[in-house]
């Protein structure tokens, strides 16, 4: 039975706010050695935080309580007790085996648990890998602004990052490119050089020496913008080098403009033989002249598309003493 | 092919110093049959290398040998006498202590530590360093260590990523992936793993393996059903190994021959 409206916040998540772990659990004891049924009642809320569960743990077994937790609170009691037993692989068979069902409460644990993120390193990777379940299993892009918003926080407090930070670059979507670069325009430095380490790979993007972020900013979403559609995720992590290149451009897909899937480089669509014979001729050029072909290539495309199809016919020599006439000569 | 000082070496007047069957001549065969042009001021600045990826290659034996244990950063131990654990699970060197005695400390009060495999390399180049170069040098060169993972590198250590490049070299930090893992042990997302040379590579958490090996090693932490396979990548890490020689050589103090 919900006794609160969703959108308030709960009386057990308000004392824990105002007066502490310490007093929720005493008050939580009183009410549920005179009223057994209301402290149920308040912890099977529907606007409870997870925090509040997760810190109520130990007295829910104590009092005897377990049972008569709703399906939300004993999945999630379940899901923390299979993270801390470090049942990893028996936690991704459960989840796997009840993918649909599962999947709000995974959801509850991180949109509600990330209000009280860092409480405790427990707490913590309870957070972090219902992230990687959410990215890696679920594939739900809707979680991302909440990492990134994680990310930047403990940054800022030097905690542990590593598992959210794959969690979030594994997701796959360069939109989500947007959410780091929004780290620039912050008034923390620690968000500013958060954002530069993770966006080096975008070209032009130094480490951060405290000045022009603004600037910085825009560079990154207006490269993000023009190479949108031909980002595709490399692989490479922090655990492989200190700046891996997350995403990197389809030189080939830009070329053709032609989109490419998001994990990986390959076209939607299946090439023509001309787009094979085209592509075998781009190959041969050395890295600086494809990219001021391809970077050409999508210029012209989104000027006009005629201009663009008679372009990408003429012979190689043709296409680069264009491309260099208009954009600029190799160094 | 060798270049150095602007010209081409014959390789057989350098071999011929070095084993037959050492890992330094192995080094300068595969520099000296490639396509491609490797490029040295001196002999000396090629000498340093030659010995630095020995040395690398040596000093992870002995961490292998050490009892180092495995850990993942978010669990990961240290000496509390030199190095102080941050939230993150990096060590951070502590103040009044010398970074020389306190990356050797890794190497003889192994079992007070524990971390990740990328961790374990970074250890490898400080431990293998720490030998080379003379005391005064490393102390000074290195006054603040931050061990993590890659993301923290100091920045005299040079280390840089290299995809694609026409030869791996023994004594190269290879790297094997792992897109399958079980999204619940990113610490098995990878294997960061020193090229011992002889088919061999040294990985912390799964110990010397072949690529092989470390490639079934990994697949035991995929996702259930799954069948794409861990593979080893086309990339090396490597320290900057001229800066770090003109390091060595521009200081007159060295005390240890290499």
């Amino acid at each position: 039975m919900d006794v609160f409206p969703f959108n308030t916040i709960n009386f057990l998540d308000r004392v824990r706010l105002d007066k502490g772990v310490g007093s929720l659990r005493s008050i939580f004891e009183r009410i549920a050695k005179t009223n057994p049924e209301k402290a149920a009642n308040l912890i099977n809320c529907r606007n409870l935080r997870f925090c509040s569960v997760f810190v109520l743990q130990p007295d829910i077994e104590r009092l005897k309580l377990s049972s008569r937790l709703n399906w939300r609170n004993q999945t999630a009691l379940n899901i923390v007790d299979r993270i801390m037993a470090g049942d990893t692989s028996g936690l991704y068979s459960f989840t796997e085996e009840n993918r649909e069902k599962i999947y709000p409460v995974i959801k509850w644990i991180l949109e509600t648990g990330s209000l009280d993120d860092g409480l405790n390193s427990h707490y913590d990777k309870v957070l972090d890998m219902t992230a990687l379940l959410l990215t890696k299993l679920y594939n739900d892009k809707s979680v991302l602004h909440i990492i990134a918003h994680m990310l930047f926080m403990r940054y800022r407090k030097g905690l542990y990052t590593y598992d959210l930070l794959w969690a979030f670059f594994e997701s796959c979507d360069p939109g989500s490119l947007v959410l780091i670069a929004n780290g620039l325009l912050s008034a923390h430095r620690k968000d500013v050089q958060l954002a530069c380490e993770l966006l080096s790979f975008v070209p032009g993007i130094k480490t951060y020496r405290g000045k022009n972020s603004v600037k910085t900013y825009l560079k990154v979403l207006n490269w993000i913008e023009e190479n949108f559609l031909f980002l595709y995720r490399t692989g490479e992590s922090f655990q492989q080098f200190s700046r891996p290149m997350s995403y990197a451009v389809s030189l080939e897909a830009k070329y053709l403009c032609k989109t490419v899937s998001e994990d990986n480089k390959k076209t939607f669509r299946s090439l023509s033989e001309n787009e094979i014979k085209l592509l075998d001729r781009f190959r041969k050029f050395d890295n600086q002249t494809r990219v001021l072909l391809a970077d050409y290539s999508f210029l012209l495309y989104r000027q006009n598309t005629d201009s663009w199809n008679t372009w990408l016919h003429y012979p190689a020599e043709k296409q680069l003493e264009i491309a260099k006439a208009v954009i600029g000569g190799l160094s | 092919m060798i270049v150095i000082a602007g010209s081409v070496t014959d390789i057989n007047s350098i071999t011929e110093q070095y084993p037959q069957t050492g890992v330094k001549r192995k080094i300068l065969e595969i520099l000296s049959s490639s396509s491609e042009a490797y490029y040295y001021d001196s002999h000396k600045q090629l000498e340093f290398e030659l010995s630095l990826r020995k040395k690398n290659i040596d000093t992870s034996y002995q961490l292998h040998k050490s009892g180092l244990l495995f850990r993942t950063f978010r669990e990961s131990i240290c000496n509390p006498y030199y190095w102080t654990r941050t939230d993150e699970g990096g060590f951070l060197l502590n103040r009044g202590v010398r970074p020389s005695a306190a990356v050797r400390d890794i190497f003889v009060n192994s079992s007070q530590y524990g971390t990740e495999c990328a961790t374990a390399i970074v250890i490898v180049y400080y431990g293998a360093l720490a030998d080379i170069y003379a005391e005064e040098l490393f102390n000074n060169l290195f006054s603040d260590i931050y061990l993590m993972d890659w993301m923290y590198l100091d920045s005299d250590l040079g280390v840089n990523l290299y995809r694609d490049v026409p030869d791996y070299l023994p004594g190269d930090c290879r790297y094997f992936k792992n897109p399958d893992v079980n999204p619940l042990t990113p610490q098995w997302q990878g294997e960061n793993a020193v090229d011992l040379g002889n088919g061999m590579y040294y990985g912390h958490g799964i110990g010397i393996r072949s690529a092989e090996q470390i490639i079934s090693a990994l697949n035991k932490h995929r996702v259930k059903g799954s069948s794409i396979s861990a593979y080893l990548t086309n990339t090396a890490n490597r320290p900057d190994y001229k800066y770090l020689a003109n390091r060595y050589y521009n200081r007159v103090y060295y005390s240890q021959s290499i």
